[in-house]
């Protein structure tokens, strides 16, 4: 896909999902309308795209069309705005010192990150994107 | 947004225990792993992009992309993306990860790694499989 095919496609789901795209050149931010969550994606050329979200959640997503599934980087995307997306600050167990990140993000096709670890971490799933009232 | 700079192909054998091969039951996937380079969409950044495929068929696969830096003649991990694991691949589809950091200077190499399962059994091999070195990427 070309970088406005993109921009087009993540303008159209975030109105499927109650929220507004905000467009400047090779950036596009994604907002919840009411309460300010957003999501920043950047051209990455060949590589896709770059996604931004939370506190820790930041990866690299394939932007290719496929006949019989979304694009990686929107089932990401649409992962994040509808909750199905964790991240987890990983603890040293002898002193409760952050010492790394981790983010789990499962959409209908599989999952990013989520390696099996058994430290111990606090967890947070990043909130759904209220749904518009019909 | 397809793109190919410089690969390396390994071959992973995956196939259940105890059944035939080239009766169905065996998959093989392939990993490359793409040199090191400047991100064209979003400069500053240096990506390192592997890609996993395999035939013909398989339960599901999982494929991890680092970046590593020359350092005292050894290399060195600077960079991992997040593992990404596919349920019910496409038959050869190929399915990327890339990791990225802040461009600086260095020899770097992406390094990839695949692995599959078909009917419950992990694929034998996971070795990681490694891009030409690239010396400054983002120059």
């Amino acid at each position: 896909m070309t970088w406005p095919d993109v921009v087009a496609m993540l303008q159209q789901s975030a109105g499927r999902h109650g929220g507004r795209a905000f467009v400047r050149e090779g950036v596009v931010v994604l907002s919840a309308e009411r309460d300010g969550t957003s999501i920043t994606v950047r051209d990455a050329g060949d590589d896709g795209v770059f996604i931004d979200a939370g506190w820790v959640t930041r990866l690299v997503a394939e932007a290719e069309d496929n006949e019989d599934e979304p694009p990686y980087c929107l089932q990401i995307v649409e992962a994040i705005m509808t909750g199905r997306a964790e991240e987890s600050a990983v603890v040293d167990p002898e002193t409760g010192t952050w010492i790394d990140t981790a983010i789990t993000i499962r959409t209908p096709y599989g999952t990013t990150g989520g390696r099996a670890d058994a430290r111990p971490r606090y967890t947070r799933t990043l909130p759904a994107w209220p749904v518009r009232p019909s | 947004m397809a793109g190919i700079v410089s690969t390396v192909l390994v071959g992973v054998g995956c196939a259940a225990p105890n059944q035939p091969d080239g009766a169905g039951n065996t998959a093989h996937c392939f990993v490359r792993a793409h040199s090191p380079h400047e991100s064209h969409g979003s400069p500053g950044n240096i990506a390192g992009k592997i890609d996993i495929s395999c035939r013909p068929r398989i339960d599901s696969l999982t494929g991890l992309a680092k970046l590593q830096m020359l350092q005292s003649g050894d290399w060195v991990d600077v960079a991992e993306a997040n593992p990404r694991e596919v349920s019910n691949p496409k038959q050869g589809r190929r399915y990327a990860v890339t990791a990225s950091m802040p461009c600086r200077s260095g020899t770097f190499r992406t390094a990839g790694r695949g692995y599959g399962y078909l009917n419950g059994v992990r694929s034998a091999s996971a070795t990681w499989t490694y891009s030409k070195p690239v010396k400054n990427p983002c120059e």
